[in-house]
Formats: C-alpha cells, structure tokens, sequence
C-alpha cells in the first residue's frame, strides 16, 4: 500500500486473499476520518453504516466511497452545501447511489461542497470551508471540494462527483487526483440536485485512471428516470484501458496554452503529452477558436438555467422556512433571501437579469447561438484528431482567500472546464506531477467526442503509467 | 453599472428579500460580470441556430404501462409533504395571497 492508501485494484486485491474483510476496511476508514477530517472537513455527514452484502466478484464489493452532497440517499440529510436545506431528509435514492448499492459498495459519508454546487475553490460552502489535504492554506478547487478532498487525503477509497463547469475535473487537479466527467447523458442525474440541467453532470474521483473506468463502468446507462440518459449501451471501460497508442492523434489547441497559463502548470502539463509522443501517439496542434467565448456563454447559461432550477425552493414544501413571513409572498423572498448565501443569489439574479423582459435575446438567445459554434469548434477538431489535450486548470492550488471577494477572478479557473460542458463532451482530469515552483498538483485534461470515454481514459491511463515509469 | 433600482427589480422577480448591503455587493459583482459577458457582442452568430441542448434526444417515451413505482400510502404521503413547514391533514398549509 502506497502513501495514497487502498484504491479499488489493491483493495480488491486484499479483500479477495482474504487479508482485509469489508468489515474492518469500512472501519478503517471511518477510523482515518475521525481522526484527520477535523483538518479537511472534506465531510458533511457520516452517519452511514456498514450494509453487509455478498462478496461478490464485482469491482467494487466492499469498497468504501463517499458521494457529494448533491445525491440523495432516502432516509438521510442531503444539504447541497447550503444552509436552506440544513434539515432536509430525502425521500427516494439517487440512481448514482442505488447502482453502488447494487454494486455492494460502501457509503462512508456524504461530502462537503460549494453551495449548491456554485464554485471552484470550497469556499462557498455554508458549513465549513474545506482544505486541500496537499496543503491546508490552500483550496482543494470545487465545486466537488470535499469528494475531491477526501480522495486525496485518503479519507475514502474514490467519491462521486458532479461536473457542470469544471467541478469534478478542476479541484481533482488540484488535489493530485483523477476526476471525470462523462458525456452528458451517460451517466442517471435522477435524485442530483439539478444546478444547470442542460450541463450537470455526475462522475468519479479517483486515485488512479483504472478506478475511474471501474466507477463509470458501474455508474453509466440509461436511466427511465433521467429522460436525458442517452438510450446506448454501456461498456466495461477498463478493457480497452491497456491498448496501444500508437498512431493515437492527439490535438492540441493553441487557445488553451496562452495568457493566464502558470508557467509551472503549462511545464508539466507539456511533460505529460511527450510521455503520449514517447509512446507512439501522432501530436498535433489545432484551434478552438470560439474557447474565448466559452466563459461568458457560461456565465449567462448556468445562471438562467439556475435561476430556474433554485425556484423550488421557497419555503413551503420543505427547507428553511422563514417564520417571521406575513403572507405568502414574504415566505418566499424571506425564506430566499436568508436561506441561500452569496453565491446562490448571485448566479440567481445574474440568470434572472439575463432571461428578463427586453434582455432575453441580447443575452440568452446569443449565448444559446455562441454555445453552437463552440460546440462546431469541437465536432470539427474531433474529424481531426482522437483525443484533445491541454491543462485543466490555469494555475495550482491558490490560497484561502485569495479570491474569495472577487467572483470573475474566481469563474476563470474554470476556463479550461467549461467550454467541455457546453459542448456536451467528456473530459478527464489526470495527475501530471508537481509544479516546479509550488511543489503542488497539476492536472493534464483530456477531452473526447461525445462518449468516447474510452479513448480519453485510454490517453489518461498512458500518461499516468509513462509518469510513474519515469520517477 | 446596474442601478439600485434595477437591482431591486431583479432581487423581486427572483422573489429575494437582500439587505442594503448584500444589494450594494450584487450590484458591484452584477456589473463586474456583465461587463465581461458583453465580449459577445463581438461573436459573430449570424445564421447560427441556438443550441439548447447538446444530446439532439427528443420526445423520450416510455411504453404505455402502468409503471407502479409510485404507489401512494401514509408513508409516502409522510416523505413526500412530511417536510413541509406548515401542514393540515394530507395537504401543505401556506399562508394568504392577500397583504396583511
């Protein structure tokens, strides 16, 4: 067992000899918890126990993981990070967390997050602010801080993530551990809190790129529930990990390597494309020529559409409530206006402003038009090349507060994530060392045609061997 | 720069009661982030066609039967509006319309 403790492929090893039961690896964990999550707060809640399954032959029976706190779970609180759903039970199973089930994995505990999944550093939490276990002055990245969190603090052996701008791939870059988001529509969003539901989307963060097409082979499919799942059938994602590359083409776009680009980031993230060259894959420069774009269409979508989805809640089917309302009317803008923080409220009026009488066109409609042509950037690269690459995120973990009070600085760590949402493709996030300056993680993004999955984890797996070979 | 009044008519459609200086914040992070989005205006989109969602699903089905997932009893009931601040009998209690 190595420093980043048990992943699936060595817990499963360990549980098969019969060296580990369920049992005490479940203990194990909630025992690294207790004692280290006091220095993360990566969880939320933890009161889950132990369900004893058969231990069977698949990949994931008796391995303990944790699910953000977006995905609900029938019988247990499900906050989103926010303090308006503090109390909030749910009352049926996310699909996520019914295929783990099925799957005999074991829920440790529900993960800390950015409210209502707004965010890229942890920070907008309403509980506590969750660290980055690399460095603990700094943020692990978000909005999937705590799942990302625990994984590289080995507080759990992978999490579930959701991704609607970057949130599973950019703080799994900076906390040294790999996260991916699936093509929109592979994976059920039954029972996940709907943020941005024409970007939303659920994946793993794991320590290693064969644990993530473990996960996901588990996790993808259609769902009856989700009617966005795509109707196609699901694959085991880890037996085309191993296959060559060579010949593999690998697209570079020029847009993701210029201004804003730390040098240290920009350093490892070449590092890990030469490690594809040295294994026979065909590099290639290419444009995305609308990615300038990307942020701003972001910024009016995401906020119109959470608008929207937020409506629901209003203090009268459940969640805070407040008590001081006259009539009704009051009931909603009181129980709306202290229930939610700064950052809901914001992305609320922002979507508000955008979609209102004598604006909708100047903004939505124009956004919904930009969203085409970046999604063209990418369908007409992909007749080029098989996988594209670049970084995930413009620099390394920052530090606590450093840009707390400034939203725009804030929404550009996600410049390299978003425009992957908008198009619809998947992504992945792998670890390609330290950089040089900072001694912290950086993450190497892979993005791939509409599910090709595959290949991006076929691209990930290979840099991710080629680093370790090269220590 | 939006207004206070501007900000106060969008604070009211998003239904959202804000004091004088969560107003103040949104107005000043408003505007940060709407100057940034009018980089758009120099997109070119002419005959481009919005994109409103990227499956290109349309109309998805299900056959005509009767699923059964749902069956309602007294515990549904109680998941289902049990969390509900005000309630009387089977129903979700929520207060007048009217001003008072």
């Amino acid at each position: 067992m190595s420093d980043i403790g048990y992943t699936i492929s060595s817990a499963r090893a360990a549980l098969e000899s019969g060296s580990l039961t369920p049992e005490r690896l479940f203990e194990h964990y909630q025992r690294r918890i207790a004692e280290h999550d006091g220095d993360i707060h990566a969880y939320r809640n933890t009161k889950f126990s132990f369900i004893p399954h058969e231990l069977e032959t698949s990949a994931l029976s008796g391995i303990p993981y944790a699910l953000k706190d977006n995905m609900l779970v029938a019988g247990s609180v499900a906050t989103g990070g926010s303090k308006i759903l503090e109390h909030y039970v749910s009352s049926y199973d996310s699909t996520a967390y019914q295929k783990l089930l099925a799957a005999g994995a074991q829920l440790l505990g529900k993960t800390n997050m950015d409210e209502f999944a707004m965010g890229s550093s942890g920070e907008n939490s309403a509980y506590e602010v969750v660290r980055n276990p690399r460095d603990t002055s700094r943020v692990p990245g978000g909005s999937s801080a705590g799942s990302a969190a625990a994984v590289a603090g080995d507080l759990c052996v992978f999490s579930l993530g959701s991704d609607t701008g970057g949130s599973i791939r950019q703080p799994a870059a900076l906390c040294g551990v790999v996260g991916l988001k699936p093509t929109y529509g592979r994976v059920s969003r039954h029972g996940l809190m709907a943020m941005a539901s024409s970007l939303d989307q659920i994946g793993p963060i794991t320590k290693t790129v064969h644990d993530s097409a473990h996960v996901l082979s588990v996790i993808a499919g259609h769902d009856v529930m989700d009617s966005t799942t795509a109707p196609r059938e699901t694959q085991d994602y880890t037996e085309s990990l191993e296959q060559d590359i060579t010949g593999l083409r690998v697209g570079i776009p020029e847009e993701y390597f210029g201004e804003g680009l730390a040098d240290e980031v920009r350093e490892r993230v070449e590092a890990g494309i030469e490690v594809l060259r040295s294994r026979g894959a065909i590099i290639t420069p290419i444009s995305l020529p609308h990615s300038k774009y990307a942020l701003a269409v972001y910024y009016i979508i995401q906020p119109s559409e959470v608008s929207a989805n937020l409506n629901r809640y209003d203090g009268i089917r459940y969640g805070y409530s407040a008590p001081d309302a006259a009539n009704l009317f009051e009931v909603y803008t009181k129980s709306r206006g202290s229930g939610f923080g700064p950052e809901p409220i914001r992305r609320i009026m922002l979507g508000t402003y955008a979609l209102s009488a004598g604006y909708f066109d100047a903004y939505y409609i124009k956004a919904q038009k930009v969203r085409a042509l970046i999604r063209r950037d990418f369908d007409r690269a992909f007749e080029r090349v098989d996988v594209i690459a670049g970084p995930t995120a413009p620099t390394v973990a920052f530090p606590i507060g450093e840009k707390s009070d400034d939203p725009l600085a804030m929404y550009l760590s996600d410049i390299y994530t978003v425009p992957v949402n908008l198009a619809g493709v998947p992504a992945i996030s792998v670890p390609c060392g330290v950089g040089a300056s900072s001694g912290l993680p950086v993450g190497l993004q892979f993005i791939g045609p509409m599910f090709g999955e595959a290949a991006i984890l076929r691209a990930a797996w290979h840099v991710e061997q080629g680093l370790i070979a090269n220590k | 720069m939006l207004t206070e009044k501007e900000i106060e008519h969008i604070a009211k459609l998003a239904r959202l009661e804000l004091t004088h200086e969560m107003r103040e914040r949104m107005r000043k992070d408003l505007s940060s982030v709407l100057d940034y989005i009018a980089l758009l205006e120099t997109a070119d989109t002419s005959g481009v066609e919005p994109l409103y969602q990227v499956t290109g699903l349309q109309n998805q089905t299900r056959p005509d039967v009767r699923r059964g997932d749902f069956s309602m009893d007294a515990a549904a009931t109680e998941r289902l509006i049990g969390q509900a601040p005000a309630q009387q009998g089977r129903f979700v209690k929520v207060k007048s319309v009217k001003a008072t």
